[in-house]
């Protein structure tokens, strides 16, 4: 079985701390996943892949982080057909924000409107709760593992 | 409140905010409780404005239309040194320069310096003789932190204090009314940090390659991603600034353990509560006390109008951080307050928050679980050593006794 790919955007590194509590929760379960931040991903494979987790913090006034920014840019500079990717997403936000977790909506939609077909809720981690990163990824990752 | 001051019946904008009052720079505490309590937003005489409730300073002190530094500019002041860093610079400029070092303090990149802190504190620990004395400020907190930029940089380690006193000159000229003296010193504080920022800088360019932050960085500038303005200004703040705060909050740390041993009690056998712990320690050190902005379009604050014109607004982290409403009984160590009290506003909020937070966070658990390890208790020898103005806390000195 593919291992699942875990993408995360980041601007201060917290995405990434979440990506890797996915994977863990995720390979827990059985269920074979890796670790991969959007820099490092070559947009020629989103079609091809299968089953993704695209996680994003969300930087400033409801702006993609730095590693989100160009990620998004290639995948509306080339609009792959995504027909055949399903997708699972979980964004960082912050709820004083009227912006809160917009990144996460806004990647999603841009993945939707190529064809891929989001798999279960959006998680969100709100920075005001308290909870911790690992607390909030690690809940989600159990609600949406049967589903992949 | 403390029964030892005694503030007027009618207050005046002096009884709110007496900035001269050595008490009040030594311990604001009533005062702010009375902010909080009466003028949660208060207007100056000259029109400034002070936010004091931890909801208005977590929503408006982020606002986007607030800039760090009046629109008029800063002219001669000694913060025109870093004009040209994350401190003070907006928009795209703040977001490129931040970027070009932001991937090496994340939380997960930070765990390789929280462990050279580690190793340096347990150095420290090593050479504690059988008095069981140390000089804390610097062995546990100054130096571990220094030590942990100096790796991430890819630099010689070297004695930190210097620049612990070299910074604290510099904010004597962030207070409220600084004097003439106070301004001259603070420009001595920021030429002896650039002069050294300028030696390391020159020190790399002629042995270039080990592809650590400040190798990094360099690049930068050659390939045009960052100025050589920019590239001093932003070393002059890592290297120069890298362990003032965290210096003192060990410092504070070790004040609040010797003060509630059962703390350090419970540090040291549940590490599941250490987290929990350094929060609480973060919430009541408070290197910064209140952070300055200045206003670009009209803004609406607890039923206030601040106008567009460039008005100052001071946002008093250290009376948020002790605002009823959201920390009951907020004199007190506790570290079993809910979650929701967590958000640890003493690092800022907004995309000026502290870019070090991660890297701090990193080097006080390395620290005090190194402590933990082979010490129970903290106790306070001497008088510590603070220095502190209206708009920041530090530390020069502190002695303890582990044992």
């Amino acid at each position: 079985m593919t291992a699942i790919k875990i993408l995360f955007g980041t601007e201060s590194g917290n995405a990434e701390l979440v990506a890797d509590d996915i994977t863990d929760t995720f390979t827990d379960a059985g269920v074979k996943a890796e670790t991969i931040a959007m820099e490092d991903f070559d947009i020629a494979d989103l079609p091809g892949a299968g089953t993704i987790v695209v996680i994003t913090s969300t930087y400033g006034e409801g702006e993609l982080p730095a590693t989100t920014e160009p990620f998004q840019r290639a995948i509306l500079d080339t609009r792959p057909d995504l027909s055949d990717l399903r997708f699972a997403a979980f964004g960082l936000g912050d709820s004083t924000y009227e912006t809160y977790n917009n990144a996460i909506d806004v990647l999603t939609a841009d993945l939707a409107g190529l064809g891929a077909r989001q798999i279960g809720e959006t998680g969100r981690h709100d920075a005001v709760s308290g909870e911790s990163f690992t607390d909030g990824a690690v809940t989600w990752a159990k609600s949406i593992v049967d589903a992949l | 409140m403390s029964q030892n001051v005694t503030l007027t019946e009618r207050p005046s904008e002096a009884d709110y905010l007496p900035w001269e009052d050595p008490e009040f720079v030594r311990a604001p505490w009533p005062w702010f409780d009375r902010l909080l309590t009466e003028k949660p937003v208060l207007v100056l005489d000259d029109g400034s404005i002070v936010v004091s409730k931890y909801a208005d300073v977590v929503k408006f002190a982020k606002h986007p239309s607030l800039l760090s530094v009046p629109p008029d500019g800063i002219s001669d002041s000694p913060w025109a040194a870093n004009l040209n860093s994350v401190l003070l610079s907006e928009g795209e400029t703040h977001r490129r320069i931040r970027r070009s070092f932001a991937s090496w303090l994340t939380p997960k990149a930070v765990r390789k310096w929280g462990r050279t802190a580690a190793d340096s504190a347990r150095a420290a620990l090593d050479r504690i003789g059988v008095d069981g004395l140390i000089e804390a400020h610097s062995a546990l907190g100054v130096q571990p932190a220094q030590d942990a930029m100096a790796h991430a940089l890819g630099i010689p380690t070297e004695d930190g204090f210097p620049y612990i006193h070299a910074t604290n000159l510099t904010m004597m000229s962030m207070g409220w009314n600084p004097t003439p003296d106070e301004v001259t010193r603070a420009h001595e504080g920021f030429g002896y940090m650039m002069f050294q920022a300028e030696r390391l800088i020159e020190a790399k360019r002629r042995n270039r390659g080990d592809g650590m932050l400040l190798d990094e960085m360099i690049t930068a500038v050659d390939e045009g991603r960052l100025s050589e303005r920019e590239l001093k200004e932003s070393i002059q703040i890592l290297w120069g600034s890298a362990a003032h705060n965290p210096g003192h909050v060990m410092a504070s740390a070790l004040v609040d353990l010797a003060d509630n041993p059962h703390v350090f009690t419970v540090y040291k056998q549940d590490p599941d509560t250490r987290e929990a712990i350094i929060n609480e320690i973060f919430r009541r050190s408070l290197p910064e006390v209140a952070l300055d902005r200045f206003t670009t379009e009209p803004l609406e604050i607890g039923g206030v109008t601040v106008p567009g014109d460039g008005t100052r607004i001071r946002f008093i982290l250290g009376a948020a951080l002790r605002d009823r409403d959201v920390f009951p009984n907020p004199d007190e160590f506790d570290y079993q307050r809910p979650k929701e009290a967590s958000m640890a506003i003493a690092f800022g909020v907004g995309t000026h928050n502290c870019a070090g937070q991660a890297m701090a966070r990193a080097e006080l658990r390395a620290v005090l679980d190194v402590i933990a390890e082979r010490y129970g208790t903290v106790e306070i020898v001497g008088e510590p050593v603070w220095t502190n103005s209206d708009r920041h806390r530090n530390c020069e000195g502190l002695t303890v006794r582990l044992s």
